[in-house]
This record gives C-alpha cells, sequence and structure tokens, in this order.
C-alpha cells in the first residue's frame, strides 16, 4: 500500500511518515505543493494525506485539480482549520475525509485503513476468500479456524494480494504497493515472499490459494 | 441624568415664539387703536376748539369772550365742555363754569398751532386737551381804532374728558388679551398633536431598534418609508455602523481563527513526535532526537505566542514608548547591516538613497520592528538576483522611508493592497513554515505605525514589483 504524505511542518511531516512506514506502508513525502501535485499525478497511491496550507500550490488547489483530473486516489485532508464551513469546503472539493489538527496517529491509521478498504470496495474490514480470513483493522490472518502468524512484510503481501482477489498482479505492482523504497529492477523480492507466504497458508495439506500465472504475476483466489 | 426630550423642547420653545409674537403683535395692535381713537377725538375736539375760537373777538377796543354767552345757552356744553383762556397781556383768565375755582393746564405753540395734549380734569377724571395761541378778531371799526390784536394774545384751552375712550380701550385691551391666550393654548395643544403624530414613525423606528438581538449586528435595520427624512439619514448612518461593527467583528473573528491554526500545526507536531517516540521502545539516542524535535516545535509556538502577545500589548503601550531624537537613515543603515548577509545567500542587491535630513523623535525600539520587517520582508520575496530599492525623504516635514522590490516572487500581487496589513496575511495563499512567516509582520507594522503617530502604504509599482512606504512628521527644528 503506497500512500503520500503532504504537509509542511516538519517536525508533524517526519512523524506521520515514520508511523505509517512503521506500519508497513510504503510512504512519499513532500512539503511542496508543486512536487506533491507533481507526485500524485505520476504515481499510483492508495491514500493521499493532504495539508490544507502548504505552500506554492495550496492543498484545496492539488485536491481540485486532481479531481478534475478524473483522479479517484482516495484523500483524507489535514487541516488545523476546523470550522464547519472549513470541512464541508474540504469535503466538498472531493475530499473523501477531514483530519483536524492536532489528531493522534492512531485515529489517522484508522482513517488511512477505512480509505485503503474504500478503494477497493470492501466495507468490512475482514476479506474472506475460501476458508481464509483476514481482518485488515487487527492485521489478523486465519486459515480454516486457525491463526497463522505473519511477518508485516508477509502480511502486506497478502492484504496487497487480497485486497484484488482472483485479479492477476504484476511482480513490479506487488513491489511499489508493498515495498518503501522499490525504484523498480531485477529484484526477486516478490517472489521470496511468496515464497513464505505459500509455506505458512497451505500447510497441513489445505489447497493453495496463490496461484502463478507464468509471464504475468501472481493472484489469490480459491 | 434625565435626557432633555426634543418632543418636549420643540413644545416649549415654539409654544415660547408663538406667545412672544402674539404679545408684540397684540401691544402693536393695541397702541395702533388706541392712537386711532385719541386721533378721532383730537379731531373732534379741534373742530370744537376751533369753532369756539372765532368768539374770541374785539369788541369797543377791549377783548370780549362772546363763547362765554353761547356756552351757557348750550346746557350740555356747560356741563362737559370745559375752556379756558387767558390773556398773555394782563395775566387774567376766562373760563367755562363747569372748572369751578379749578384751572386747566395750559401748552400752547405759535400762533394758530394745536397743541394736544392729556389731562387731568378737575373732577379728577382723565381727558383731552388743545392749547391754541391766537389773537382776538375784531368786530367791527367803531370803538376798536388804535387796537392791535397782536398785542393782545390770548391761549385758548379747550379739555373734554377721555373716560369713555378709556372704557373702549380697556375692553379692547381684554379682548386681545383673551384671544392671544386662547391663540396660545391653542397652538400648543396644535403643536404637541403634530409633534405626537410626526414622532411616531420615530418611535417605532426606535422599539425595532431596541428589539434587536445582539446577535442580529450584522443585518441592517429596515428603514421604513413613513420615517422622516431626517431620521432616514441617522438610520443609514446606523445601518453602515453596523456593517463596520460587523466587518470588525468577522475580522476579530478571522483573527482569532487564524490564531487557533496557527497554534494547531506546531502543537500537531509537537502531539506527533511524542505518540510516534512512544509508539514502539526506542534507543536512548533516538528518544533524545525526538525529544529535541518535540522542543524545536515548542519553540516554534512559544516565539508565536510570545509574538500574539506583544501584538496584543501593543495598543496599550503607548505610556511605556521611550521617544529619544535618532536619524530614520542611521536606524535603517544598522538594520541593512544585520541583514546584508541574508540578503547576500538570496543573491540581492541593494541600491540605497538616503536624504540625510531624516531626524525624527520617536520611540527607536518600535521603529527599528518596523523597519526590520519591511527589510526582512522585502528579502523574502524578493526574486533572486534582483534589487532592492531603499530611499529616504524629508518633503514638508514628513519623513518617508520607502523599500521596494525590484521584482517580486509573489505569484500575483493582490488588487487591494491593504489585505497586507491583515493579520495572517500571507503573500503566498498556503503558509510557508520553511520560512518561518507567523505573517503577522505587517499588521503588527500597521499597529506601530499608529501609535508612532504615522502611517504606514502599500502601493504596487507594477505587475511584480511592490513598494512599502512609512512616513513618520519630522523633528520640530529641522529645517527642508
Amino acid at each position: 500500500m503506497r500512500i503520500l504524505v503532504l504537509e509542511d511542518y516538519p517536525p508533524l511531516r517526519r512523524s506521520i511518515v515514520e508511523c505509517l512506514a512503521e506500519e508497513g506502508y510504503a510512504v512519499d513525502s513532500t512539503d511542496s505543493g508543486d512536487e506533491g501535485l507533481w507526485f500524485v499525478r505520476n504515481h499510483k497511491y492508495n491514500v493521499v494525506l493532504l495539508d490544507i496550507m502548504v505552500p506554492e500550490v495550496s492543498g484545496l488547489e492539488i485536491l481540485k485539480k486532481l479531481r478534475s483530473d478524473q483522479n479517484p486516489v482516495p484523500v483524507i485532508m489535514i487541516s488545523a482549520l476546523d470550522t464547519v464551513n472549513q470541512r464541508i469546503e474540504g469535503l466538498e472539493s472531493g475530499a473523501d475525509d477531514y483530519l483536524v489538527k492536532p489528531f493522534s496517529l492512531d485515529e489517522m491509521l484508522a482513517r488511512v485503513r477505512v480509505q485503503i478498504r474504500r478503494g477497493h470496495e470492501k466495507k468490512s474490514p475482514l476479506i474472506t476468500i475460501g476458508d481464509l480470513v483476514i481482518d485488515t483493522s487487527k492485521k489478523n490472518v486465519q486459515r480454516a479456524g486457525k491463526v497463522i502468524d505473519l511477518t508485516r512484510k508477509e502480511y502486506l503481501l497478502l492484504e496487497c494480494l487480497a485486497f484484488r482477489n482472483g485479479e492477476v498482479l504484476s511482480r513490479e505492482k506487488i513491489a511499489r504497493q508493498v515495498y518503501q523504497d522499490y525504484e523498480g529492477g531485477t529484484s526477486n523480492v516478490v517472489d521470496v515472499y511468496i515464497g513464505y507466504l505459500r509455506k505458512k497458508l497451505h500447510s497441513n495439506d489445505l489447497p493453495n490459494l496463490i496461484h502463478t500465472k507464468r509471464g504475468h504475476g501472481y493472484l489469490l483466489s480459491e | 441624568m434625565k435626557r432633555p426630550s426634543i418632543r418636549d423642547r420643540l413644545l416649549v420653545w415654539i409654544t415660547f415664539v408663538i406667545t412672544l409674537i402674539m404679545a408684540v403683535a397684540g401691544t402693536l395692535l393695541y397702541y395702533s387703536v388706541k392712537r386711532s381713537l385719541y386721533s378721532q377725538h383730537d379731531l373732534l375736539v379741534n373742530e370744537a376748539a376751533t369753532l369756539i375760537l372765532i368768539e374770541v373777538k374785539a369788541r369797543n377796543g377791549e377783548v370780549y369772550h362772546e363763547w362765554q354767552t353761547s356756552l351757557n345757552s348750550t346746557s350740555e356744553k356747560s356741563t362737559k365742555s370745559m375752556i379756558q383762556v387767558w390773556d398773555l397781556k394782563t395775566g387774567d383768565s376766562v373760563k367755562s363754569p363747569s372748572l369751578g375755582e379749578e384751572d386747566l393746564e395750559r401748552q400752547y405753540g405759535e400762533v394758530g398751532e394745536r397743541i394736544f395734549y392729556n389731562v387731568t380734569l378737575p373732577n379728577g377724571v382723565p381727558g383731552r386737551a388743545v392749547g391754541i395761541l391766537t389773537l382776538p378778531v375784531k368786530q367791527g371799526i367803531d370803538g376798536n381804532e388804535g387796537f392791535l390784536p397782536e398785542e393782545h394774545p390770548q391761549i385758548f384751552v379747550w379739555a373734554d374728558s377721555t373716560e369713555e375712550l378709556r372704557d373702549v380701550l380697556i375692553k379692547t385691551k381684554r379682548a386681545f388679551v383673551a384671544a392671544g391666550v386662547a391663540v396660545i393654548f391653542v397652538s400648543a395643544a396644535a403643536i404637541w398633536l403634530i409633534i405626537y403624530f410626526l414622532s411616531l414613525a420615530v418611535q417605532s423606528f426606535s422599539s425595532d431598534l431596541l428589539s434587536r438581538e445582539g446577535t442580529e449586528i450584522g443585518e441592517p435595520i429596515p428603514v421604513p418609508d413613513h420615517l422622516p427624512s431626517e431620521v432616514v439619514g441617522i438610520a443609514k448612518k446606523f445601518n453602515a455602523l453596523l456593517e463596520r461593527i460587523d466587518h470588525f467583528r468577522e475580522k476579530d473573528q478571522d483573527f482569532f481563527l487564524n490564531v487557533a491554526h496557527e497554534v494547531r500545526t506546531p502543537l500537531a507536531g509537537v502531539k506527533a513526535v511524542i505518540e510516534q517516540a512512544l509508539r514502539q521502545p526506542r534507543k536512548v539516542e533516538d528518544y533524545q532526537k525526538r525529544l529535541r524535535e518535540a522542543l524545536n516545535a515548542t519553540e516554534n509556538l512559544v516565539r508565536l505566542i510570545n509574538r500574539l502577545m506583544e501584538f496584543g500589548k501593543l495598543r496599550n503601550a503607548r505610556e511605556s514608548m521611550v521617544e529619544t531624537t535618532l536619524s530614520l537613515d542611521l536606524l535603517s543603515e544598522n538594520i541593512l547591516e544585520k541583514l546584508r548577509g541574508k540578503a547576500t545567500e538570496n543573491r540581492l542587491r541593494f541600491d540605497v538613497s538616503f536624504c540625510g535630513k531624516t531626524e525624527i523623535d520617536t520611540d527607536e525600539e518600535l521603529l527599528s520592528i518596523v523597519v526590520n520587517n519591511l527589510i526582512e520582508n522585502a528579502i523574502n520575496y524578493a526574486a533572486p538576483n534582483t534589487v532592492i530599492r531603499i530611499k529616504t525623504s524629508n518633503v514638508d516635514r514628513i519623513i518617508t522611508f520607502e523599500i521596494q522590490n525590484e521584482h517580486s516572487n509573489m505569484e500575483t500581487i493582490p488588487e487591494t493592497l491593504d489585505v497586507f496589513f491583515d493579520p495572517f496575511y500571507r503573500a503566498d495563499k498556503a503558509r510557508n513554515f520553511v520560512k518561518k512567516n507567523i505573517g503577522i509582520g505587517l499588521s503588527f507594522c500597521k499597529e506601530v505605525m499608529i501609535m508612532l503617530g504615522g502611517e504606514i502604504t502599500a502601493t504596487k509599482s507594477s505587475d511584480h514589483s511592490l513598494c512599502f512606504t512609512i512616513r513618520l512628521p519630522a523633528k520640530e527644528h529641522v529645517s527642508d
């Protein structure tokens, strides 16, 4: 899951970025409106955290430009402006959520998760594929009623495949969503983690859920 | 204290003026009637006197009073008319019987001239008399040879009672007073009614005003069509005042919202840094790094709050101002020196023109804040490799300091330049924490300049050039 953070106050930006990264999200960040607009126009993000008052181009203008470009990326506005009118203005400009400063990082994470789920048209935090149940709010995975212990990267990889249940994802697409510093190339890190996941999910002679499509990538399905 | 009422004042003053007019007019009219009656009476007295006068004759070389015979033959005349004739040569007098032992008062002029005057008749009633200096008329020739009338001048006085006239005048006076009092009362009542009906619209308007809630300040008062034009002006001015109050309320509201906003962002930073530090166990060095970051953010917050406090105190700081004589040129030069390094970093050049006659009596510390702010802003908002022009002048005892960016890095310069002096206005619509721009500097400068008795203005030289000017009165003894 890749997230863009656009916030010009350095201590706040650094803390948000670090918090999201510690949660396993790939995060890009900037303090400039112009740069933020370039990022969001040239990369695919699952969520954008957008401060309203940033230098050069304001957050609201960026949001309006995105929506006029028909870019559906979920946007959470971050602002110290908390009057009803200001919230309405933000939401009517196309924001999906509005977070008032100062906010709790846990609340921010919860709202990010909601937006990611919405982005995949999942209303419930639970994703069920056959006997596999993933609780995206608790980051908990069970198969046939048995809890499976996954590392952070393994979980993110599984969540990425689960959100696109039945859809073939290329290695590059998976890498971009899961790895913070992925710059493209021929690394087999995705294959390695797919191998780890398979071992943990397919034990006890349970049917295979992660399928390989040669030359295309991987998909998760019954 | 009881406030005077316009209605009561109008009533009292208009009634007073009407009373005065009635009194003057009544008096004039009364005296006019009196004069007319007396003239008529004098005319009658004169006619009667003229008839009697010809009856003072010279007969047989002596003055003969024929009128006495005719007077005795008319009983009415003998009772009412009083006549006395004095011979100026002998001093003897002849009088009508009605005078008895009393004499009439005598007044006379030239021969034949009639002198009318008021007298009190022997019976004590007022009367009117006519005095004539006359010469006896010669009757026949016999016996009058050698008689010269000029040598026997006679003073003829005819007096008559004016009691009836006095009664008529008393009645006239009473009628005038009664009519005057009636007119005054009727006028006062009419005036009271007119004022009452005219003030109904004003009363209803003032009731509307009083019934307004405190939350309705922004809404103008509806001005009814029937409201008198004099009050419409006041109502319009009141509405304009309401509009201004509303404007200032909005500005205040914006100010507090902005303050809340400016405080919240660093606060969010501090909170996020601490929260993030506590999310998982970390090394001591890591904690220290985060605490330092939180401390820096707190210092930013303190800086902002201090500036806001200064801003708040400024309005009440007039008492603590310390006035000294200083040269604005010298003060600007010192500040320029301090900021030259920053300008060089931004590849900026100063073009300075000081006039050398900029001595003023002012608070050095406060003026330094203004000049420092203007120069620092010019540096922050100048495009790299451009010139900042600074000029001072002394014209008509007004010291002027101008600072102009040859080319500003602002995307657009707003049409209404007053917004620069609004608290938290920023040249770029979005905030820039990187430049550490709080956004109250120019607003602060404006407050300071008002305190110092000067002014600050912004003018647009071109699409990319902005000029800020401060003006202060020159020191008293400095000549141009």
